[in-house]
């Protein structure tokens, strides 16, 4: 190995084991000249996209246009992605996850487990949340005390049902205790758990008033217009963030977003006009950033009644399915096909697909007549107009479906409705999207398919064996293992068919060409912390 | 002396109609399918979860109940607080409501002073190039969405132009020109659907009294053109003028919801439709009975202000 080889996989393997920071790793790697060297043994790393943005500015304030409003500030929540893409930048969690689904430090500098049942964690000591409170091993255990207070019914305890307690060592060193081999303790801390304050949420209505150690602090929130957050100077990573202010706008019309973009009003926007994505990609007047495919979109199937309720018809709609129309005419191709709930980008593709080679309609046909309907069936598909691509959906199944014999009414329901029509299984089919592709077993197939899960909308109990499959797969901790009992939970679910998964659909922030640093995340979240501005 | 009677009179009809419209919301509201619970707990919802928050919110009351505990609270002056953030109900409409009433008065103004001129003009002179504007104004206002006229406005003024902003808004007190150009294109789509209507309106009442014998009489008389159209015949063509006014006006003030959406402005009407789509019950009750209460109060000076044009009608001899 030449001696710039030597000193890039020097560099690696010290990042890896986070005994240098990103940052020191891209300066050192450029001072070897070995970017190229180090591209070609980290090619998941977008080292090259890293490097091209060059060295990060402090100062200026970034305006940046969601599509949705947010509605509640309270972590515990979770209510409406809006909401988290604005309080995750407020709030710091214990880890957080990188692009590649790596475990990076957050408030917890380091940990381990002790045995198959113990996490230990040290924190910073330098963590001060927006009160000017020190952020220490009890705020850790009132989080998880808070989020499990019965009294609370906090939706986000759904993801940390394994984790049995936290216990205090010291003031900078805490214990979680979980069920024996909780395989997604760490996937869960870098997703959903964002640290509380006890005086904080007790002083203050923690809906309206969010207060955090996150790199900005809240300013204010003028309803249906904007909330302003601000730089935390007291943030435990001191060259961060690296924007004096950010404001979060929400704007519904995706030309409007883009027109602001243009004109210089917005500096960041969450999405355009779907059909102008790959025109706009060569236009230098606008910036696509690092994009990713973590927005499963699927349908959910009612099984506890007919037709859905018999597998053969669920079957039969997965052969006769089209996904690639579905990505092309309703997605631009902003989309890709997947029968699973990540697409071949992400680590944890399994790459399983038992209805491979389809669409097949005499397949598709065949399993109807099974299934008692040899003159086809009609089937209701519920579509929300306020998700413009579902009716889209729709109008296509209405034509993939028909000549397998499937006759499709597409129905509208607005939100309300939609829901009531869900939780009362009135449906038949239906679209939504989830957003849990950081662990897709733990936080997507787990909680929509196990037959004890809560969130078991489709009312799918009929297979032991998928919920064996989810059992182990939980509760398996070597990686290796984890992804094997992965690709078997995938291939159970695609032969029982509880959800048929159409396209993951392409996030991409949009930024004026001089800011730097946005990155689309398999959690979803907005980092404006790493963001900046070129003056 | 009279006009005050009169004006006290209407005002005391409010109140019983302030609640036929405060019942039939609460009712409508509850009669439509959909639960609120279920949209707060959204796809994270339990049976559990839904009945607590069922309870917590009172929806788990006789319908009666619920009504009595909501309007006592409203006679206190408390409009509730939104279920889901938790915020009284009187903070958001404060901050709203200054929004849609400045853009309502906006846009009427502008159409007001395009369209009644327009419409004169144009009943003046039938035929003329006043009156083909009139009647292209007309077609092109009434058959052009707003959502769509608002979208190219913002492409041609703030994308191509650059003069006004696509979104968003500063307040009045922040800094007026500011606030003057944010609201510049949003009122001026609705002003163009107004303005249509109120140029044909204007024209054909205009059209209408300049055929009564008065008119003859007074031009017969040797009064100067001017002062016949705008002392005599505009003052008697006011009436149906005023009406239209007073009806756009008191729409726009809780209808505006496309523009406003369009804008992103945060108006009363968006509050109140994505309040009714998440069926937030205390802020579309409270919403509604703000827009109500002011649609009556615009039509009561709207009835005032047939009393001023027409003696007559305020002695209910009309």
């Amino acid at each position: 190995m030449s001696l710039q080889k030597e000193q890039v996989h020097d560099f690696i393997k010290k990042y890896s084991e986070e005994r240098i920071s990103r940052r020191q790793f891209l300066q050192a790697v450029t001072t070897v000249g070995g970017v190229a060297v180090a591209q070609s043994m980290m090619p998941g790393f977008r080292l090259a996209t890293a490097l091209a943005q060059g060295s990060p500015k402090s100062g200026g304030t970034l305006v940046a246009a969601t599509i949705d409003k947010p509605v509640n500030m309270d972590p515990a929540f979770a209510e409406l992605y809006s909401s988290m893409q604005v309080y995750q930048n407020i709030f710091s969690k214990l880890v957080n996850l990188d692009r590649d689904n790596n475990v990076m430090p957050g408030l917890a500098k380091s940990w381990q487990q002790i045995d198959d049942s113990t996490w230990e964690f040290s924190l910073v000591d330098n963590a001060y949340f927006h009160n000017d409170e020190h952020c220490t091993a009890n705020d850790v255990k009132y989080t998880f005390d808070r989020l499990f207070s019965p009294d609370l019914g906090a939706p986000n305890a759904v993801f940390f049902t394994p984790l049995e307690g936290v216990e205090v060592v010291d003031d900078y060193t805490f214990r979680i205790i979980t069920q024996p081999n909780w395989g997604g303790l760490l996937e869960a801390l870098g997703a959903f758990a964002e640290v509380v304050n006890q005086k904080a949420i007790e002083e203050n209505d923690p809906k309206l008033l969010p207060i955090g150690t996150g790199p900005f602090k809240f300013v204010q929130w003028v309803k249906d217009d904007f909330i302003e957050l601000e730089r935390w100077d007291k943030y435990f990573k001191p060259s961060q963030p690296y924007l004096d202010k950010v404001i979060f706008r929400a704007i519904s019309d995706d030309t409007v977003r883009l027109t602001g973009l243009q004109t210089g009003e917005l500096n960041w926007i969450e999405q355009v006009p779907l059909h102008r994505a790959d025109e706009l990609r060569a236009n230098a007047d606008v910036k696509a950033n690092p994009d990713g495919e973590f927005f499963p979109d699927m349908f959910l199937i009612n099984c506890s009644k007919p037709p859905f309720d018999k597998v053969e018809v669920r079957q039969a709609l997965q052969w006769a399915l089209h996904r690639e129309s579905i990505a092309n005419l309703v997605w631009f191709g902003q989309a890709t096909p997947s029968a699973e709930p990540v697409s071949p980008s992400n680590p944890w593709y399994s790459g399983a697909n038992v209805y491979e080679g389809g669409p097949d309609i005499d397949r598709a046909k065949a399993l109807l007549a099974q299934a008692g309907y040899e003159d086809g069936l009609t089937i209701r598909y519920a579509s929300q107009p306020q998700v413009p691509t579902q009716p889209l959906v729709g109008q296509l199944l209405e034509q993939q479906l028909a000549p397998a014999g499937f006759r499709v009414e597409v129905e509208s329901f607005e939100s309300a409705r939609w829901f009531e029509e869900l939780f009362t299984l009135n449906y038949e089919i239906t679209g939504t999207y989830w957003s849990a592709t950081a662990d897709p077993g733990e936080h997507c197939l787990y909680p929509l398919s196990h037959s004890a899960s809560p969130w078991n909308f489709s009312a799918f109990r009929d297979s032991p064996e998928l919920d064996q499959a989810l059992e182990e797969f939980r509760f398996t901790l070597d990686p290796e293992a984890r992804q094997n009992a992965f690709n078997n939970v995938v291939r159970l679910h695609q032969e029982s068919s509880p959800q048929v998964f159409q396209v993951n659909f392409k996030r991409t922030y949009w930024t004026q060409p001089n800011v730097h640093g946005a990155q689309t995340l398999p959690t979803l979240e907005l980092r404006m912390e790493d963001v900046w501005i070129d003056a | 002396m009279r006009l005050l009677r009169y004006i006290a009179g209407r005002l005391l009809l409010l109140l019983p109609v302030l609640f036929g419209t405060s019942v039939l919301i609460f009712l409508l509201l509850r009669l439509i399918p959909g639960d609120p619970a279920a949209v707060i707990l959204g796809l994270r919802a339990t049976p559990e979860r839904l009945a607590i928050v069922r309870e917590e919110l009172g929806l788990d009351l006789p319908i009666h109940l619920q009504y009595g505990q909501w309007l006592g609270k409203v006679l206190r002056g408390d409009l509730g607080k939104d279920f889901r953030s938790n915020e009284a109900v009187t903070d958001l409409l404060s901050v709203r409501l200054p929004v849609t009433i400045e853009l309502t008065v906006l846009a009427l103004g502008m159409a007001i002073a395009v369209a009644v001129p327009l419409g004169i003009r144009a009943a003046i002179k039938p035929g003329g190039l006043a009156d083909r504007g009139s009647m292209l104004l007309g077609l092109f206002g009434i058959s052009i969405p707003d959502f769509w006229l608002g979208i190219m406005l913002i492409l041609f003024f703030s994308l191509a132009l650059r003069m006004f902003p696509s979104s968003g808004y500063a307040r009045l007190h922040e800094d007026i020109l500011v606030n003057l150009r944010s609201f510049f294109l949003p009122a001026l789509t609705l002003a163009v659907g107004l303005s249509a209507v109120l140029v044909r309106v204007t024209r054909s009442a205009v059209l209408e009294v300049m055929e009564r014998d008065f008119v003859k009489f007074l031009r017969a008389k040797g009064l100067r053109e001017r002062l016949v159209i705008y002392q005599h015949v505009l003052r008697n063509a006011s009436i149906p003028i005023v009406t239209v006014i007073g009806l756009q006006f008191g729409y726009l003030l809780g209808g505006a919801v496309i523009v406003e959406e369009v804008f992103s402005l945060p108006g009363v009407g968006r509050l109140i439709v994505s309040a009714t789509l998440e069926r937030n019950y205390p802020v579309v009750q409270a919403g509604m009975l703000v827009v109500a209460f002011m649609f009556i109060l615009v039509n009561l000076a709207t009835d005032v202000l047939y009393g001023l044009l027409n003696p007559k009608i305020r002695g209910g001899g009309a």
